[in-house]
């Protein structure tokens, strides 16, 4: 059980460091618009292929 | 896909195809040319993939700026506020975009933006509908970019982060902040409690493992309680100052209660630790909260992008001229003018001539106000009558509207009606739990005084109306949710809960249950005049060219330069008159424009005006609409539903007869002034009714403010849309019908969930009080019950399965 003293503050210095991470993200904006990307992330495609491209398909 | 609805845009064409457009090697039908243009531009740029990926058919192309009016935002002075310097030549603008419908928009607009010379990056929000583009000014002018998002069919206006904006911004990452602190540390207490109750319940767990274990769960829980719990604390002490009984007392005192024993618990090293149940409160009650807020930042949004009463430009005079100008150009002294239908963007005072003005916006008066010359005009009123010179006294902050809008903010942040019902739930349950606490206390005092604080306090622990609060907040975001997809959009959150009790209907014709696309049939002069049908039309269309209403559609690209009307009138209801060629002319009903002849029209079928010159009748005019597809099934299934359902028109008792006779409509009445519909709803509600009205045209306004709910039609006019509660988006009344439903459903489950709730705490009390509750049991019954109301809530983001199967 002495594995306790290491395995403890170890997952609280995990928890504070997942912690960081979202604080980061939520000041960065990216909770900001919660719907759009799950849906946009679908169907992105290269913008740079765009007109030669639709002729090249069938 | 039928071959007769718009494929861009799904309205349903009328007659021939006139129009099409090459979509992937198919010719496919458009509504308009506006749709045409705008199809052609989406696959010139490759992006025809947006017709596949769309989940939403878009809306049908909005009249965008013409590059002209565009160009003033090329001026630096315009740019102030909405657009930034970046860095190495790049400025980033922000701008709001109308007309997004789904996803796909989104995917559209940023390739298509993407792919312009000089545009580095763009990112559009689908909540806000806020576009951010960074770019190069000095390879293409902003607008340029803005005429480009005209072209695939959107309308880009500047956005300007307001207080209110930002402060939603700002009220949202608080409160994702909290959630995040609470979710992570409510998951690692959880983890460290999995072990004590392990350790509590074989009883082998050495007392100095399980002290250091509570001593980090002290550590986690601290930040959660203090920091995600904190508006909790908050509003329980307002509540408290307030001597109101509210849901947030018993929270804090749950919270607080526990989290404080526990921190004493671990302090002495014995009792009984409760962290796991104090961070999952905190987690799963600031899950409700944060649905709560979500769905009231949709509402406040979505009635923001409908009370942009102000228009962007107006008209000034410029030496005897009249140039559009932007609204913030304006200055005191400038003198502009006013059309009917148009918002006034200033204070001022009127300089010629009389009008009548709509002040329902400030003093809540529906009727509209006659005003003469010298009268004081305000800001956000409305012109309804004929067009005006006023002259500018205040702009912008100064204006009577920038105090209203203030105080209306402060409105928005109330609770719906429907969520007061379990703060008042919650008041007497708060009195319950504190007398049953100081009877639990007191009698193991006397039993067995060394358990009398730990029972009490799971007593207080058990009672926490966590559930009981997560209850109507989760149904009302899912059911909102729900009618937000239907196309249904609420601006005012009192609307699911009006639904509800709606027992009786009233529909306008035109515009809502017909198509509101006019067409001029026939002309029939009434003498053998020598004065042609070409003629007849010209003079009708330089007078209907000043109204707003939905007829005057029918004369849009008839106008010619040789006929020009002046001092024209409106009579809401009657007909318009006007001036040409020093003549005076009249057009609308017969008993408007030649009130001593009691003409009757040529046909008994259809809608006829008279025009009129000098009160000499010269000409009937023909007005054709059609109804809406889906209007008859609707109206089916609404009287299925137990509603009775009126026709209220101001047209004439043929047409309103033949069109209720069509769709089954038993009761209605024709030929209704504005004030006359007001006069009936009141009529109804005097009875005891609880009314509904759908609309779409100005005209409706004073009806659509008096009735108990009130829904405008997606094409409605700005003024009509901000005056309803709920605005019909997808123009299809089948959603109507079915967003009466939800509304039931709404009520039945949030009442359920109450129940259900109430009933959980009820059955725990007596346990707890017995001193038969243990932590983990405490945090499980908790949990099981939140889930449980949670996903009973859930159930109305569906839609619901006796409605198809039903059909």
């Amino acid at each position: 059980m002495e594995s306790l003293i290491i395995l403890l503050p170890l997952a609280l210095i995990m928890i504070a460091l997942a912690m960081a991470v979202l604080l980061w993200a939520v000041d960065d904006g990216q909770f900001d618009d919660l719907d759009g990307p799950a849906h946009t992330v679908l169907f992105d495609e290269p913008v740079a292929t765009k007109a030669d491209n639709s002729q090249d398909e069938t | 896909m039928a071959d007769n609805c718009c494929f861009h845009c799904s309205l349903p064409i009328d007659g021939p195809i006139r129009f099409l457009a090459n979509i992937d090697g198919n010719s496919q039908p458009m509504c308009c040319p506006g749709c045409q243009a705008v199809a052609e531009a989406i696959v010139a740029g490759g992006l025809a993939n947006y017709y596949q990926h769309r989940t939403q058919s878009a809306t049908q192309a909005l009249d965008g700026h013409l590059l002209e009016e565009l160009a003033i935002y090329d001026r630096s002075d315009q740019q102030q506020g909405f657009v930034h310097p970046a860095d190495e030549g790049y400025m980033v603008a922000s701008l709001m975009i109308d007309g997004i419908t789904c996803a796909a928009c989104i995917w559209l607009l940023e390739n298509h933006l993407s792919a312009l010379t000089g545009v580095e990056r763009v990112s559009v929000n689908l909540n806000t509908h806020e576009a951010e583009i960074t770019w190069q000014p000095n390879l293409l002018p902003l607008s340029q970019l803005m005429h480009a998002i005209g072209q695939i069919g959107y309308r880009a206006t500047p956005w300007r982060i307001d207080q209110q904006e930002a402060r939603l911004k700002q009220e949202n990452r608080e409160f994702i902040r909290r959630l995040a602190v609470a979710g992570i540390g409510a998951m690692q207490v959880m983890m460290y409690a999995i072990a004590l109750y392990s350790g509590a319940i074989s009883d082998d767990m050495p007392t100095i493992h399980r002290d250091l274990i509570r001593i980090f769960s002290a550590a986690v829980a601290t930040p959660v309680v203090l920091y995600s719990g904190a508006p909790f604390f908050r509003a329980a002490w307002r509540n408290i100052r307030l001597r109101h009984l509210g849901m947030d007392v018993p929270v804090a005192i749950a919270i607080g209660g526990a989290y404080l024993a526990s921190l004493w618990a671990t302090f002495v090293a014995e009792g009984e630790v409760y962290y796991d149940s104090a961070t999952m409160f905190t987690f799963f009650l600031l899950t409700g909260r944060y649905l709560e807020l979500r769905a009231r930042h949709a509402t406040i949004r979505a009635a923001k992008t409908l009370t942009s009463l102000l228009p962007q430009s107006c008209l000034k005079e410029v030496n005897g001229h009249f140039v559009r100008i932007p609204v913030s150009d304006l200055q005191p002294n400038d003198t502009i003018r006013i059309l009917p239908g148009d918002a006034i963007p200033a204070d001022g005072f009127l300089l010629d001539g009389g009008t009548s003005v709509d002040e329902a916006m400030l003093t809540g008066e529906h009727l509209p106000c006659q005003k003469a010359s010298g009268d004081t005009l305000l800001c956000g009123t409305i012109n309804i009558a004929h067009p005006v010179q006023m002259q500018v006294t205040q702009v912008a902050e100064q204006t009577q509207l920038a105090g209203i809008l203030r105080l209306q903010r402060q409105a928005q942040q109330d609770k719906p009606p429907i969520a007061r019902l379990a703060d008042k739930v919650a008041g007497w349950f708060v009195l319950f739990v504190l007398l049953v606490a100081v009877a639990v206390y007191w009698s193991w005092s006397v039993i067995a005084p060394d358990d009398a604080f730990w029972i009490t306090l799971s007593v207080l622990v058990i009672t926490c109306p966590c559930a009981l609060s997560l209850a109507t907040p989760t149904c009302l975001s899912a059911a909102t949710g729900y009618l937000h997809r239907l196309g249904l959009l609420v601006t005012r959150s009192r609307l699911l809960e009006g639904l509800h009790s709606v027992n009786h209907i009233i529909f306008d014709k035109t515009g809502t249950l017909t198509l509101g696309n006019p067409e001029l049939a026939r002309v029939v002069p009434v003498n053998d005049d020598a004065i042609s049908s070409q003629t007849i039309i010209h003079l009708a269309a330089a007078l209907e060219a000043h109204s707003e209403h939905p007829i005057a559609r029918a004369f849009a690209g008839q106008v010619s330069d040789k006929y020009q009307a002046r001092e024209v009138r409106n009579h809401p209801g009657q007909g318009i008159e006007g001036i040409i060629n020093n003549a005076h002319y009249t057009l609308g009903r017969s008993d408007f424009a030649a009130p001593d002849q009691h003409l009757p029209p040529p046909q008994e079928q259809g809608q006829w005006l008279l025009l009129a010159r000098d009160q000499r009748p010269l000409a009937w005019l023909q007005i054709t609409d059609t109804l809406r597809p889906e209007a008859m099934s609707t109206i089916a299934r609404l009287l299925q539903q137990g509603k009775t359902i009126t026709l209220l028109s101001g047209d004439s008792s043929a047409v309103v007869a033949a069109t209720a006779q069509t769709l089954g409509i038993r009761h209605w009445l024709a030929e209704q002034r504005p004030e006359q519909k007001l006069s009936y709803i009141n009529m109804l509600q005097a009875q005891g009714q609880r009314v509904m009205m759908v609309g779409d045209g100005i005209n409706d306004v004073p009806v659509l403010a008096g009735a108990d709910v009130s829904i405008a039609m997606g094409n409605a006019s700005d003024l009509t849309r901000t005056s309803a509660d709920g605005v019909l988006i997808s123009g299809n009344l089948e959603h109507l019908a079915d967003a009466l439903r939800q509304a039931d459903r709404t009520q039945k489950i949030i009442r359920q969930n109450l129940l259900w709730a109430l009933g959980y705490n009820l059955t725990a009390l007596p346990l707890a009080a017995a001193g038969m509750v243990t932590p983990w049991m405490a945090a499980a019954g908790m949990t099981l019950s939140s889930l449980l109301v949670v996903t009973n809530a859930l159930r109305l983001g569906r839609p619901d399965a006796s409605s198809t199967g039903s059909k």
